[in-house]
């Protein structure tokens, strides 16, 4: 259980400080941890990871944003599932793939929202507009990519320290 | 693999339906007991980052304000000290009516334009009293310009360059003021010693000094406007058969603890 606990800390730790610091830089737009933690433990751990990871992820800014329910677990459930599917097509630890596919998941996210919302008649949506914050958006998690997938890693190298007679996926799926 | 791909597609139809659910009936929105507990722990965790953020915020404020205080505060030493020098020429211009015309040149000679400086420097030897100021040439200081502080007369111009200026204090012994008491209008010259104090030259021997009198500068050379204060009397020195009577002087400006000074850039009489 040491992986998921960690993960889902490290989700909270995120949620948290979007809430509480990102939100209040007053640029109008601000970076997603969240999204950037999600596509860090998805990439290395699959499919099953992601997709839970992006459901967990999806439904804590649910909760914490005040947003409808399941709009966020839809979207984050999208990305944690293509960032896992593309495990074994992306080398996250090459220098730019964590920039660019942070860029593509931060246009998922927003594209599914939007979708969502579209559908289900929850507003109207300035495509051209929501394209363009997002894109900005997407530049910022682009940038923060790196640094958050070091510290995902590093944290599970700290998590597996403590226990260095069991191998990481036996304590992951027991 | 079905597994995984099965495990996706719950979850994906669980969160299409959580959407329906919410979309139809959105003012019934319930997060649950698993919600509300996510809430509940999110809520100190946001507060607390809140609280570290604010602290930071109020630090950077604090940065910034110390910042803006100290402008201000040079501004306002610079009007403190140039409010003492006009309460110090008001004050001998009531004490002396008679001297009007006299007092209206004095006022022309030192109503002119003041620089604030800072002091920046000091010559670190014991034998000379030279201070180092940041104002020089391009802000219109000259050789040999007064320079005082709130307290009095603290000595004039040495050396100019574009942008700083050495000052000669009139404790340095090449240093030489002419002077009257403010009280008997005798006058002597006080010449610096290289000590704290000064030593008050050429009074008349047949005149009585009290200690504590006070000693103004005279305005009979042309480097210092009349009545600046330049320290009290604290002592008297008369040697068997000398023609003058000699007094030590403590100067009225602390010289050892400058910080601002300021140069009466128009306050020569020679001018």
């Amino acid at each position: 259980m040491t992986r998921p606990l960690l993960l889902f800390g490290l989700l909270f730790a995120g949620l948290a400080v979007d809430g509480a610091w990102l939100s209040r830089v007053p640029l109008g737009f601000a970076p997603d941890l969240v999204v950037l933690v999600l596509i860090a433990a998805a990439v290395r751990g699959g499919l099953p990871t992601g997709a839970l990871l992006g459901a967990t992820a999806g439904y804590l800014r649910d909760v914490a944003g005040g947003s409808p329910l399941g709009v966020y677990t839809l979207a984050y459930l999208v990305v944690g599932i293509a960032a896992g599917s593309m495990m074994t097509l992306l080398d996250f630890d090459q220098r730019f793939v964590p920039a660019m596919t942070a860029a593509g998941a931060t246009m998922l996210v927003s594209l599914v929202t939007g979708g969502v919302v579209v559908v289900t008649g929850l507003a109207s949506v300035a495509w051209l507009d929501l394209l363009g914050s997002s894109a900005i958006v997407a530049g910022m998690n682009a940038v923060l990519a790196r640094p958050v997938d070091a510290l995902v890693r590093g944290a599970e190298r700290a998590a597996r320290r403590r226990h260095p007679s069991k191998p990481i996926a036996y304590r992951v799926f027991r | 693999m079905r597994g995984r791909i099965a495990l996706a597609g719950v979850l994906l139809a669980a969160a299409l339906m959580l959407v329906t659910l919410q979309v139809r009936q959105p003012e019934q929105r319930a997060v649950g007991p698993v919600g509300a507990t996510l809430l509940a722990a999110l809520g100190p965790a946001q507060s607390g980052l809140s609280r570290v953020s604010d602290s930071v915020a109020r630090l950077w404020r604090l940065y910034t304000d110390i910042g803006r205080l100290r402008v201000e505060n040079t501004r306002l030493r610079e009007d403190v000290e140039r409010l003492g020098q006009e309460v110090a020429r008001l004050r001998e211009q009531a004490q002396a009516t008679q001297r009007l015309e006299k007092l209206l040149d004095f006022r022309t000679a030192t109503g002119g334009r003041a620089i604030g400086a800072r002091v920046i420097g000091r010559d670190t030897s014991q034998w000379f009293a030279v201070i180092l100021v940041d104002r020089g040439s391009r802000d219109g200081v000259r050789r040999n310009d007064p320079v005082v502080a709130a307290e009095g007369l603290v000595g004039r111009v040495l050396t100019v360059s574009p942008t700083t200026s050495q000052v000669l204090l009139i404790t340095d012994a090449r240093s030489a003021v002419g002077v009257v008491l403010q009280q008997s209008r005798e006058a002597g010259v006080v010449e610096g010693l290289g000590q704290a104090v000064v030593r008050l030259k050429y009074l008349s021997r047949a005149r009585e000094i009290p200690i504590g009198a006070v000693v103004i500068t005279s305005g009979l050379t042309s480097l210092f406007p009349r009545g600046l204060p330049v320290g009290t009397v604290v002592s008297l020195v008369r040697e068997q058969g000398a023609i003058y009577q000699e007094a030590t002087v403590a100067p009225s400006v602390n010289l050892d603890h400058l910080e601002e000074v300021l140069i009466l850039a128009e306050g020569r009489s020679d001018r």
